[in-house]
């Protein structure tokens, strides 16, 4: 099986995810938060994903006159969606949802053996 | 400064500067951000993230926040998402400007101005000459047949004679020969005797005008 036409990273790894989740009116600002990464670094992983067909994007529809600028909006295309599903599993083993924000700083991460206390 | 003074001014200078700060914040992030949107290298993508950028950019909360949310994207998202350079264009192209040929006396001529650029052609290496002539002990230094002169061979020579050189005879007051002195080893060369050598280191050559002396 071929791999993703792109460079697949960490960061390309929690975009994804940050995709896969139930929001319906995901921007840049809102998949940066949700993956937990810059978002100077989430909108070039945006445009590759678009550029290799996995990610569309569309501009906001509601009130364009009163808001000001419009927001652009991305979702994962059909064939992005099941080859997401299908790297993270290979990846990670599981598609996480990420639908908030993840802890930062000083927060402490469960190792990734860990799996719980017994 | 009287510190009183000093805290006073400080009291009222900082916080007045902050609050200036804060409010300018967001139209500066806003600058920051079509200015990083104008480095992308192509008009598309300046007006596409310009606005997008700017939506988001409402998002955030705060006022020296959104600047630094806006480096944040300028610095990091920039660099990325611009187009590469073009390359060089090597094409050869008739000068716009024929100001290479131009000079005082006027405008050069359109054939020299028109000549297009001299691109050199590859090297083809030159074939080398078939070897129609092998050089012998008989060719001397300017054979030109294998680009020296060549003395012609006609038909079978006698071979030269062979010249060996013959011993010369031994010197008088060399070593060996009667009067030598064996301590020095042989004298200089044009000294019959070591002596005579030191004789004239001492005293100098003598006049060519007195006879010699024999016998002393």
């Amino acid at each position: 099986m071929a791999g993703p036409p792109f460079r697949i990273t960490a960061a390309t790894l929690d975009v994804l995810e940050a995709l896969l989740g139930p929001d319906d009116q995901l921007y840049g600002l809102k998949i940066a938060q949700n993956a937990g990464r810059k978002t100077g670094s989430v909108y070039p992983i945006l445009a590759r994903l678009e550029e290799a067909g996995w990610v569309v994007s569309e501009w906001e529809l509601d009130e364009p006159s009163a808001r000001g600028p419009r927001r652009r909006f991305y979702r994962l295309s059909p064939d992005g969606l099941g080859g997401a599903r299908a790297l993270l599993v290979e990846r990670r083993g599981a598609v996480r949802q990420r639908t908030s924000t993840p802890s930062r700083g000083f927060a402490p991460r469960p190792a990734p053996e860990w799996r719980g206390w017994r | 400064m009287n510190p009183v003074i000093a805290f006073m001014l400080g009291g009222l200078l900082v916080p007045i500067v902050v609050a200036e700060c804060g409010e300018v914040s967001p139209a500066l992030a806003k600058a920051l951000l079509r200015w990083g949107a104008r480095r992308l290298r192509s008009a598309q993508k300046t007006e596409r993230y310009t606005e997008e950028w700017l939506a988001d950019l409402d998002q955030v909360p705060g006022k020296l926040t959104k600047l630094l949310w806006a480096f944040g994207v300028v610095f990091l998202g920039v660099v990325r998402l611009r187009e590469a350079r073009p390359g060089l264009d090597w094409t050869p192209r008739e000068p716009a400007t024929p100001f290479a040929t131009d000079s005082l006396f006027g405008r050069g001529t359109p054939q020299v101005r028109h000549r297009p650029f001299a691109v050199p052609a590859p090297r083809v290496p030159r074939p080398s000459p078939p070897p129609a002539h092998r050089c012998t002990a008989r060719c001397d230094f300017f054979c030109s047949e294998g680009r020296r002169a060549c003395i012609p061979v006609l038909g079978e020579q006698a071979p030269e004679p062979v010249v060996r050189p013959q011993p010369l005879p031994p010197r008088a007051g060399g070593p060996g020969s009667p009067g030598s002195d064996q301590r020095f080893g042989s004298p200089p060369a044009g000294y019959g005797f070591q002596d005579d050598f030191y004789n004239e280191l001492l005293y100098g050559k003598p006049g060519k005008a007195a006879p010699p002396v024999i016998g002393l």
